[in-house]
């Protein structure tokens, strides 16, 4: 029996509508903290071999090409961070009872808990 | 009834994305813009500051499981990514294992460097 034609997906399928537009950016996000870890690995790597070694790294990782890549980087680390925290509602339904615990109950302790301790670590280096 | 291999990978990917969630975006903040760009003294990220912190077992110990869970949760993502990316089903197959191996290399190249400060 013949079979219709299937038409194969343009690769820039993800451009069509904005909701595939957002997901494949959520998607890139993880090359994007994955290059950031490599960046890390790197920072680990020459923070254990000394103290020239690290302030030569230093100077790369702050120099303007990297924080426009790091400014790239925060954002989509911020986009991973929103989805994985709006999506948890859809990823865990708790039941109490007959009823299941609202969505904003799961999501917004999250956030708090992310934004105190993002704080906290970031005043102890302030004051440190 | 065929068992499915994914729950194993699975879990490390929800681990991974839990934790990077918490963890990545201060991270970034910390090592690559606030010295560089003066919301914090350059000095807090010299090595006769960062290397005490560095040393202590907590700390590493912590560094280590955010960098494995993170790694372990983008190599997973990303097999997708490139799949939807390029269109090659090859980075659903064979190219995943290679992807999974490369964070747990990674890994490991962390665990040693943190072992070493």
């Amino acid at each position: 029996m013949n079979e219709p034609l299937k038409r194969p997906p343009s690769l820039l399928w993800w451009t069509k509508r904005g909701a595939y537009f957002q997901f494949m950016m959520r998607e890139i996000s993880s090359i994007v903290i994955f290059v950031y870890l490599v960046l890390f690995l790197v920072f680990l790597h020459k923070l254990s071999k000394g103290r020239v070694e690290y302030n030569a790294y230093l100077d790369f990782l702050w120099s303007r090409p990297m924080i426009a890549f790091h400014l790239v980087a925060l954002g989509f680390a911020l986009l991973h961070t929103i989805t994985w925290f709006n999506s948890t509602p859809k990823a865990m339904v708790i039941w109490r009872g007959e009823e299941k615990v609202p969505g904003i109950a799961m999501v917004v302790p999250q956030y708090v808990i992310w934004l105190i301790g993002s704080g906290v670590v970031f005043w102890f280096f302030l004051r440190h | 009834m065929a068992r499915s291999k994914e729950p194993l990978p699975w879990s490390f990917f929800a681990a991974g994305g839990m934790i990077s969630a918490y963890a990545i975006p201060i991270m970034i903040v910390i090592t690559g813009l606030a010295g560089a760009l003066g919301w914090i003294r350059a000095e807090r990220l010299d090595y006769d500051h960062l290397r005490p912190l560095a040393h202590h077992w907590i700390v590493r110990l912590g560094l280590l499981v955010i960098f494995t869970l993170t790694a372990l949760h983008c190599a997973h993502r990303m097999k997708f990514t490139l799949a939807g990316l390029t269109g090659l089903k090859f980075f659903k197959g064979g190219a995943s294992v290679v992807l999974y191996l490369l964070a747990l290399g990674m890994s490991a190249c962390a665990a040693l460097a943190l072992w070493k400060i």
